[in-house]
């Protein structure tokens, strides 16, 4: 069992049925229409059912050499990083309007930073001192973008 | 002697001191991205969109185009000092030019690559302006069933460029363009798998979408590898290549051109695809009796590949210019940019829009010679620019996408998107699915529903009319020898050696 997760064809197919089959089935709330007046559900229908098709032979591919995934060392994911940039993107976002960029960016740069082997709390404060002070003159001061600095501005 | 009209016209727009600033900005920032590795010109393009907004559209073009064949000078420079490729363009530069650098040989490896690209810039830009009208009135006899054909023919050309699994990249390109039908139906006004989120009904941004998953997510595939950089310390030599070289090289330079300007106008190709085949066009030339051999230090392996790479990236603008359709990720990212400024890419723009048409063309020449007198002086400060630590760079990268796409619409529901992207990247890059064609599909995607849909009302709902029509059915059946070709086993033994080589 464990090593049909080692297999990237596999779970690719998988991934691709999912999504195709969403798609497929999501068109049936819009209208089909005919091919010579296609509703708004016509082409998201056909292509959701190609992409499961695809999907059915890139697995089929991935159960036909399953015997030498098996024997790969695994795809071997590493979550840390993905979570660690995810929470700091989403920080980022959920900071910039209420808060101001500069806390957006120090959220930003301090968070993502924690996801590097071989991290230096030093050079990160200089790091993020800098893109304040560069995003300020390019963004703001510069390109007059709408973005307030700070809570207060 | 309309070409030569055309060209002052152009060379009036692109020598205008903003537009040889802007140009020079961009060939800046290209070699700059060029140079640094884990970062592309597809992430900076898409981070760069929204600042172009206050420009004049030729000056934001001409940037953008300035980054994208920046880029290809930039890769090579880290090839050769470092035998760390900065773009997957120059990946074949690294195995003759950094061998020539153990040898002492980098300011001859170094020069000789510029020399090689400025050729084949100045020979390319020529074919695009030579090449770029004709074709560009012949699409205006292109119907809507013709452009869907057309369309399809380019998807599965992309399909045979991609590395890796075709049926995989045929399922990413079909993604591709579901992502992109999310959102309000032009034709009935319904919001398509909105999921009742306002934000949803304007659509996915594209450029949210290539940030995510080139920005985003190459920077967590890139912190899972860790880093292993070789610091550079030995002597650049000198930069002019001896006479020798120049008659080693000549050959290389020319047949790198000519095959990089043909691959690029393919669909789906550009100058990732250019340097590979020349470099084994190359190899295959000189035969086994080279000397030196490939790999230890041929100089023609490093004129050839960096000569078609830079003709390829800039023959790769004929199918944007004329027909409207992007051949690449890159030219994705140029037609979201030409939207940005209101210009419809297609046929009409060299009519309606000759300045900028021209101007274009005219500033890629000027880019080259620009990349070509600053670049070699600024040798060294690129090679310092390699001492900075991607644990820095990579928060840096961050900041850029994310205030990047907040920007595009002033929303923070973009800020949500890549971050979602940039995991759903990051599972791509795992799975082994190549996200480039899902990014062609993207941006194909509300085109090809357009056309597909005019081309059925008109036919009153027979799918004949693909046939009937000679230049559809023309499309079409080359889609059909590509694909049986492709399913040929000893082209796919061939194709899968092009891309792993050596």
């Amino acid at each position: 069992m464990n090593s049909f997760f080692k297999n990237k064809d596999l779970l690719a197919g998988l991934m691709f049925i999912v999504i195709g089959v969403v798609f497929f089935v999501g068109a049936y709330n819009y209208q089909m229409g005919t091919a010579a007046r296609m509703g708004p559900g016509y082409f998201p229908r056909i292509l959701g059912g190609v992409m499961a098709v695809l999907g059915v032979i890139v697995a089929g591919i991935g159960l036909k050499n399953q015997a030498q995934w098996a024997a790969t060392e695994g795809i071997g994911w590493t979550w840390k990083p993905v979570i660690i940039l995810t929470v700091a993107v989403v920080l980022f976002g959920a900071a910039l309007q209420p808060l101001g960029m500069v806390i957006a960016i120090i959220l930003l740069t301090i968070i993502s930073g924690i996801a590097a082997h071989d991290k230096n709390y030093r050079e990160l404060a200089i790091i993020t001192a800098i893109m304040c002070l560069f995003c300020a003159a390019v963004f703001v001061w510069g390109l007059k973008l709408q973005m307030k600095l700070f809570p207060w501005s | 002697m309309d070409l030569l009209n055309n060209l002052s016209l152009g060379f009036g727009v692109a020598l205008t001191m903003t537009n040889i600033l802007y140009a020079l900005v961009g060939c800046l920032l290209g070699t700059l991205i060029g140079v640094l590795p884990g970062i592309g010109p597809v992430a900076t393009i898409a981070m760069l969109l929204p600042t172009t907004y206050a420009l004049p559209p030729v000056s934001a073009l001409i940037m953008l185009a300035g980054i994208y064949y920046g880029a290809q000078y930039g890769g090579s420079t880290t090839a050769i000092l470092v035998n760390l490729p900065g773009e997957s363009s120059s990946v074949v530069t690294a195995l003759d030019g950094y061998q020539m650098a153990r040898q002492g040989r980098a300011g001859a490896a170094l020069g000789m690559a510029a020399i090689g690209s400025f050729i084949a810039g100045s020979f390319s830009t020529l074919l695009v302006a030579a090449f770029a009208p004709p074709l560009s009135e012949a699409a205006l006899k292109f119907g809507p069933a013709d452009y869907f054909s057309l369309m399809v023919l380019g998807l599965i050309a992309a399909v045979v460029l991609a590395h890796g699994s075709v049926v995989k990249a045929i399922a990413m390109i079909v993604l591709g363009i579901v992502l992109g039908l999310v959102g309000t139906d032009v034709n009935s006004g319904v919001a398509r798998y909105s999921f009742d989120t306002p934000e949803l009904t304007d659509g996915i941004g594209f450029v949210a979408v290539a940030m995510g998953i080139f920005g985003i997510g190459e920077i967590l595939i890139n912190l899972e590898k860790g880093e292993a950089r070789e610091i550079f310390t030995a002597k650049v030599g000198k930069l002019l290549p001896t006479a020798q070289d120049f008659k080693d090289s000549a050959g290389a330079i020319t047949r790198g051109t000519l095959l990089g300007s043909l691959l690029g106008i393919l669909p789906g190709g550009g100058a990732l695809l250019a340097s590979f085949s020349s470099y084994s066009l190359e190899k295959k030339m000189a035969g086994a009796n080279a000397k030196p051999a490939f790999g230890k230090g041929n100089i023609r392996g490093v004129a050839a590949p960096e000569s078609a790479n830079n003709a390829g990236a800039q023959t790769s603008f004929i199918p944007l210019l004329t027909l409207g359709i992007p051949p690449n990720a890159v030219m994705a990212l140029m037609v979201g940019a030409m939207t940005i400024h209101n210009i419809q890419p297609g046929p009409q723009v060299i009519t309606a829009n000759p300045q900028l048409f021209w101007g274009l063309i005219a500033s890629m020449w000027v880019g080259n010679l620009m990349l070509v007198i600053l670049n070699l002086p600024l040798i060294g400060m690129w090679v310092q620019l390699l001492k900075i630590p991607y644990r820095l760079l990579y928060p840096m990268i961050l900041v850029f996408c994310c205030i990047g796409v907040y920007t595009v619409n002033n929303t923070t529901f973009d800020v949500w998107i890549i971050a979602v992207f940039g995991v759903v990247g990051y599972i791509f890059a795992k799975l082994e699915c190549e996200a480039a064609p899902l990014l062609l599909g993207f941006i194909l995607g509300p085109m090809m529903e357009e056309n597909l849909r005019r081309a059925l009302l008109l036919s009153r709902g027979s799918p004949s009319v693909f046939l009937e029509r000679p230049i559809s059915a023309t499309m079409l059946v080359l889609s059909l020898i590509l694909l049986i070709i492709l399913a040929m086993p000893a082209i796919r033994k061939k194709r899968d050696e092009t891309f792993v080589e050596d």
